[in-house]
């Protein structure tokens, strides 16, 4: 028995629920020379901006216990220059392509969105109105009003299917949910990174030349778990669930609080290879269950005083 | 039908640890056994090592290659114990297999024929110049070496340095071993002498105030820059570095455009 793994998600076919968070493999040309690209789901850009950014000063990153702070600071060449330059390999992968977009004003958004309607190629456009280490970046995703109108924004410019990707630094996630799906949002990715701060003793010094940062890593799953299935319940749209997933056990996990597709990211700068032992895993745990279709096991955590 | 496709996964390199030796108080030698990565890493590259055993570790460790011995299909890195992953690598001994991936990033590059160059390290930054003063002394380049550390407990590698005929200037902040002061307190007197190629390794403070007395003597060289690195293979964008490019400072990847970049063209922060 080979079970099915392939995944619907708002319409794009993916042959496995594996997918690439945004910013932990550049456009794709690094981890091309390990293996071929079509091994995965779908592969997700790093936040595209409107002009080129430098990002932010170094260190860049710390290592925590089981977590990574990182505070990049979405340094990026712009837009134009990933049409003209990173695109056209890309197209060539024989792999669904998520475009992250990132904006320093929410008219940025649309404005990205406008000028990747014209392309060839791009199976999604996820809006990252939660990156916690540009100065306007969290505030977009956690104001339910403001996240539902740059969705709107960016819909009115695209026939490409659009994700929202949520921030967990909220009270109530579910709130964020509803309001990008009531603005027609096609999916949702989450969780971004946790905000976080590390100081060197000796020094006296934090960690990260920026200060503060966003946490990444095995030591925010069961805070991504948690949330993937709250917005599970609330919404109707499907979920990209990411956040920690260091095995293919991780992977199930996500799928029964409600994810349709799963995220990949910090793992890959220790094992860019795991991509594979992850759909070996989870291909394995199905057919020793005898379950033939990965959907069927979406959401169907056993509750207690619940029969499964 | 997965596992064919793993198949191009070259860079992914398994390698049996030979020998674990202290250098002094806070440098080990690491010296491993892989035939692939002793044949083809060029002086200044370097291997990123996970650390077995510990999943909770999640970035791998990045370690210069200082020296290969391609016939015996050996190599030696040089590692300082700072923290959780290097302290589990003194516990790794002969017969452990290791896993890497390498070689990644430039390497130094070598005159095209043979010419006076000055080498100047500090600390572990001394251990990528090993395997190039072997290259340059193969080539017949007159070689003077200056290399700094903190203290005679700290000192390393001078002998290797000596073997290949090198002239071995060390010096320790504090005096306890060779010449006393930093690197750049005696670096003035050797600029003096005919120098044609300079190649720099050592932690930022020391190129801060190094970098433009080279500079300013008119010589060329490279240097290898050093920074917390996050994947080693280029897609975490953790470790840049300001370089000149057509006369705009771009931040480029030390793991990937980098280590080793022509001195010419590196900015450093708040540098006089």
């Amino acid at each position: 028995m080979n079970p099915d793994l392939s995944v619907d998600l708002c319409g794009i076919k993916l042959a496995n629920p594996i997918v690439t968070a945004s910013g932990t493999c550049g456009y794709g040309r690094e981890l091309a020379q390990f293996y071929d690209l079509s091994v995965l789901g779908a592969f997700t850009v790093k936040s595209l901006t409107l002009e080129k950014r430098a990002g932010n000063p170094t260190p860049r990153i710390a290592e925590c216990v089981s977590g990574l702070l990182n505070s990049i600071g979405i340094q990026s060449q712009g837009v134009n220059h990933f049409i003209e330059d990173e695109l056209p390999f890309l197209r060539q992968q024989n792999v669904p392509v998520i475009v992250s977009i990132a904006g320093n004003y929410a008219d940025d958004f649309p404005r990205i969105a406008e000028i990747l309607e014209r392309e060839e190629g791009i199976s999604a456009i996820e809006i990252n109105i939660s990156c916690p280490n540009i100065e306007t970046g969290c505030g977009f995703g956690t104001d339910p009003e403001m996240a539902g109108r740059i969705v709107r924004m960016v819909k009115a410019k695209t026939r490409i299917p659009v994700i929202a990707k949520l921030s967990p630094n909220v009270t109530d996630i579910r709130m964020i949910a509803q309001s990008v799906e009531k603005n027609g949002a096609d999916a949702i990715t989450m969780i971004n990174t946790l905000m976080g701060m590390a100081i060197d003793i000796d020094t006296r010094r934090p960690k990260l030349g920026n200060v503060i940062g966003g946490l990444s890593g095995p030591a925010i799953k069961p805070v991504a778990i948690k949330m993937v299935w709250d917005v599970y319940q609330t919404v109707r749209i499907p979920i990209i669930g990411m956040g920690g997933v260091l095995t293919w056990e991780d992977v199930i996990e996500f799928i029964l609080a409600g994810a349709t597709a799963v995220g990949v990211g910090t793992v890959l700068f220790r094992d860019p290879w795991v991509v594979f032992d992850l759909i070996d895993g989870i291909r394995k745990y199905l057919t020793e269950r005898g379950i033939g279709r990965l959907d069927e096991i979406r959401g169907k955590v056993v509750l207690p005083g619940k029969r499964d | 039908m997965t596992k064919d496709k793993r198949e191009k996964s070259c860079l992914h390199i398994t390698a049996t640890v030979v020998k674990n030796t202290r250098l002094c108080s806070e440098h080990y030698s690491l010296t491993l056994k892989n035939d692939i990565l002793a044949n083809t890493t060029k002086p200044g590259q370097f291997v990123n090592l996970r650390i077995d055993g510990r999943d909770d570790l999640l970035l791998r460790r990045p370690f210069s290659v200082a020296m290969t011995r391609p016939a015996q299909s050996l190599f030696e890195i040089v590692y300082r114990v700072v923290g959780q992953g290097t302290r589990t690598m003194t516990g790794l001994s002969r017969g452990k297999k290791v896993d890497l991936i390498g070689p990644l990033g430039t390497g130094f590059h070598l005159p095209e024929e043979s010419t006076n160059c000055l080498l100047v390290g500090g600390g572990v930054g001394v251990a990528p110049l090993w395997g190039l003063a072997a290259q340059l002394s193969k080539k017949k380049n007159r070689i003077v070496a200056l290399l700094g550390f903190r203290s005679s407990d700290k000192v390393f590698g001078e002998d290797i340095f000596r073997k290949l005929r090198v002239e071995t200037i060390v010096t320790t902040d504090d005096g306890s071993y060779g010449l006393k002061g930093f690197v750049s307190d005696h670096l003035g007197k050797v600029l003096n002498r005919p120098i044609d190629h300079a190649y720099v390794c050592g932690p930022n403070p020391m190129l801060k105030t190094i970098l433009p007395m080279i500079r300013k003597a008119g010589i060329k060289g490279e240097v290898s820059l050093e920074e917390r690195m996050g994947c080693g293979y280029g897609v975490c964008l953790s470790c840049v570095a300001n370089i000149i490019e057509d006369g705009v400072v771009e931040k480029k990847r030390i793991c990937t455009e980098g280590p080793v970049f022509d001195l010419e063209h590196v900015v450093l922060s708040d540098e006089p």
